[in-house]
Parts: structure tokens; sequence; C-alpha cells
């Protein structure tokens, strides 16, 4: 009895400390390309041993014949837009629980970040993710990019 | 006695299980359906509203009863203005948290606005 109860602490502690132990999951990939521009998002969730990290960038990059997507492409102020928000799963589908709002580049840049800590998970102990919005603008198609999801990850409160 | 204390150590860690799971309350999520095999997006299988929580942590509920809701194309874009109508407004860069309200009208539910959090009336000095 002895042995089986402690093999039972050992497993719920096992679980427990797999749950909180440090985690990164991390997406990135071509949201847009067309002949004259490629749009990299990625977006990530991270869970450390004290805080919770949740970011996005999105990168201007150029389209080339034969090479296809490479080198960034610098844009004016307000050309690159991102939006970075924090979703958590209830009953049966996700809930947005922070949003960063727009951010966009206030210099000539080819890429925008927005990175947000928090100490704990702010809306409870619930799986969560990431999901970037980045565009860039064109004068002929405007906005044209599109979004990243980091995966899920089930943090504690 | 190490028997009892054994026992109760285990129920004790199993309860504590118990209670995490009870807290998540919900089935383990899938992959939504609008995220590519690459992470990528596809807004068109997004669905149409997305609920929004509040700094507390809890969905917006609005005065009529009803939980807020936000349409997919005020979340994931994309924006709403132009570089020319933004260089002339100068928004400023995300200091803080943005909040989702209820908006005005017979159906505030479906209404919603996002302020800064520093102007968000129903701001408390804990939430």
């Amino acid at each position: 009895m002895k042995r089986i109860a402690l093999t039972l602490a050992a497993a719920a502690l096992a679980v427990a400390a797999g749950s909180a132990s440090a985690h990164t999951l991390l997406s990135y990939g071509a949201t847009y390309t067309d002949s004259d521009l490629c749009v990299f998002g990625s977006a990530h969730i991270q869970h450390g041993s004290a805080v919770i990290d949740s970011g996005a960038d999105v990168t201007s990059v150029g389209h080339w014949p034969y090479l296809g997507c490479s080198g960034e492409k610098a844009q004016d102020p307000y050309w690159i837009a991102l939006r970075r928000q924090l979703y958590r799963w209830e009953s049966s589908s996700w809930v947005v629980c922070n949003d960063s709002g727009w951010v966009y580049n206030t210099s000539r840049t080819a890429q925008v970040f927005h990175q947000r800590t928090f100490q704990s998970a702010i809306c409870g102990a619930r799986y969560y993710g990431t999901m970037g919005s980045g565009f860039v603008y064109q004068y002929v198609g405007g906005w044209s990019g599109g979004g990243a999801w980091s995966n899920y990850h089930w943090l504690p409160a | 006695m190490k028997r009892y204390i054994s026992v109760a150590v285990a129920v004790v860690a199993l309860v504590g299980i118990g209670a995490v799971l009870a807290v998540a309350g919900d089935d383990p999520p899938s992959q939504p359906p609008w995220v590519k095999a690459d992470g990528t997006i596809d807004p068109a299988k997004a669905p149409d509203e997305f609920e929004v929580s509040g700094p507390d942590g809890q969905k917006v509920v609005c005065g009529n009863g009803r939980t807020l809701k936000v349409r997919k194309e005020l979340l994931l874009g994309p924006p709403p203005k132009a570089p020319d109508q933004l260089r002339a407004e100068r928004p400023e860069a995300a200091a803080g948290d943005l909040v989702w309200r209820c908006g005005r009208g017979k159906n505030p539910h479906l209404n919603p606005i996002l302020i800064p959090r520093s102007q968000d009336p129903l701001r408390t000095e804990a939430g």
C-alpha cells in the first residue's frame, strides 16, 4: 500500500511539474506573397518559471525573380502594422484575453515587434495561445499580410 | 501510521490535480480550424465573432445581460486606416493595455469599442 501511495504521489508531482515547466511555442511563416513583396509573421507564447511572455512580429521582405522572398524591405512610417492578442480556451471556444491593438512602425524599418510579459495567467488557469496579425501597406493592394498562431499551452494561475 | 500518512499524501495530490482540472473545467482544446498546417491563419475559417475578456479575466457582459462579441474583422485585421491617415493622426504606440467594452444602442453586445485601459470608466484600483 505504501509503495502504491508513494507512486501515486510521485506521478501527481510529475504531472504538476510537467505542466509548470518552462516551454516556448513559436510559429513563423509567410502570410502574404506577391511579385514584389513577402510578408512574414510570427507569434509565440513562452511560459517560464515566473512569467508568461506573449509576443508577435511582422517583417517586410522583398520578392525577387529566381530568388523568391529575400532581404528585408524597409517601409516608411505607418506602413507596417502589427497586433498581438492572447487567447484563452474556455468551454469550447477561444476567447480574447489580452489585446495590444494595432501597433505601427514610427520610423523607416522592415520589422515591427510587440511583446508583453505577464506575471501570472491573467485569465485564470487555462490553455493559452498568441495570435499575431501583421500587415504591410502597398499603394496597389492596400494592407497585405495575415496572421500567425503560436499554438497553445496550459498555463497555471 | 506511516501507511495513513502515505495514503493522505496521495489523496491530497490527486485532489490537487482534480482541482486544477476542475478550474480548467473544459475539454482540452483542439487546434483552431482557422490555423493552417504552417501556423498561419485562414481568416475565412475563423468564427464570425469572438468573445473577449475584461481586465478581470472574465468574459465581458453588457448591460443587457448578453456577452460582448467582437467581429473577427476587428480582431484579425487588416487595420482600418491607411498610412496617410495614421501619419496625420499619429496614433500613440501601444504603451499600455487596451480593453474591450460594450458600446451604445439597443445591442451594446454587438457594438464593441476598444479603449486604453487608462481611460476605462469601469477601471478599479484592483482591476
